[in-house]
């Protein structure tokens, strides 16, 4: 057989193709199908709900951390030497500056 | 079932926009054949076929209501198990680049789809028709396209053109061009065979 007639022949080879068919159970694994698919996405929903929850608080109680470290360690900045001189009887940081200006003269 | 099978094409988008099973069974019932075969035709593959065809009917399910009935309902359905067979083939494509560039040959052993023959092919030209199955996954997309709907699906062009939003003659073309591009893989193919 010539090239030529293999290549037509072969072009024509799906003429008259018949129909496949789906098969009877095609709507029922359908049906579980898409009622899988309803669960998973009810089961994402849930999910994602208590994650969401989880987050709000875990990220509710970092700021909270975050704002009392912040406040307990500017507290401590600003009083440290107050009452270190208070407890050991020591001249406040400008009484001694004052002192030590007035000894120079 | 023997009342709904009266029923306009209208009255059946409402009914199943409403969550009427029994019409949705209907609906299922009356495309499933037409779009396992599209999907069949494109994936050659019975198992993938009958998913992606599943898929096509969850996807009207879910978006009946965004229908805008500018097309016919076959038209449409058409268009969506075509568009869902492309992204299946280009899956497939995307995995076989991975599978080649991480060296990974037992994957894509166990990964790559088996072909099947379409099960409505004649004894005598089943052997020809592989060759020519082969032929076309080789073709450009849309030439693939039009040749798949016009020979597995049989439909004409003026379809052909709706569901490829195209003109007539822009299928003409690309059957005209899907044809020569054919010719040429063939021609190739049996003068290898002779040597």
């Amino acid at each position: 057989m010539k090239n030529n007639e293999k290549i037509e022949r072969t072009l024509s080879s799906l003429d008259h193709l018949q129909h496949a068919d789906a098969g009877d159970d095609f709507y029922q694994k359908l049906r579980e199908r898409m009622k899988r698919r309803e669960g998973k996405v009810v089961s994402l929903r849930h999910d994602l709900r208590w994650q969401s929850m989880a987050a709000a608080v875990l990220l509710l109680f970092s700021v909270n951390v975050a704002v009392m470290l912040n406040y307990s360690s500017d507290e401590n900045k600003d009083n440290t030497s107050d009452v270190i001189a208070n407890e050991y009887d020591l001249l406040p940081d400008d009484s001694y500056n004052l002192l030590i200006t007035y000894e120079n003269n | 079932m023997d009342l709904i099978k009266h029923i306009s094409e209208e009255e059946l988008i409402v009914a199943i926009s409403n969550g009427e099973e029994r019409y949705f069974r209907y609906f299922v019932e009356k495309y499933k054949n037409k779009i396992y075969n599209t999907c069949l035709g494109f994936l050659r593959n019975a198992e993938d076929a009958e998913d992606t065809a599943q898929e096509v009917f969850i996807e009207v399910h879910q978006s009946i209501n965004k229908f805008k009935k500018e097309s016919s309902l076959d038209t449409w359905l058409y268009r969506i198990a075509t568009n869902k067979s492309l992204e299946v083939i280009r899956s497939r494509k995307s995995k076989k680049r991975f599978s080649i560039l991480a060296g990974k040959d037992v994957y894509e052993q166990n990964n790559q789809p088996v072909y099947h023959l379409h099960p409505g092919i004649e004894a005598e030209n089943k052997e020809r028709a592989e060759i020519l199955m082969n032929a076309i996954e080789k073709l450009k997309e849309k030439q693939r396209i039009a040749f798949v709907l016009h020979k597995i699906e049989m439909l004409s062009q003026k379809e052909i053109a709706a569901i490829m939003e195209t003109s007539v003659a822009g299928v003409e073309s690309l059957l005209q061009r899907a044809k020569e591009n054919l010719r040429k893989m063939l021609n190739q193919y049996y003068h290898e065979d002779e040597k």
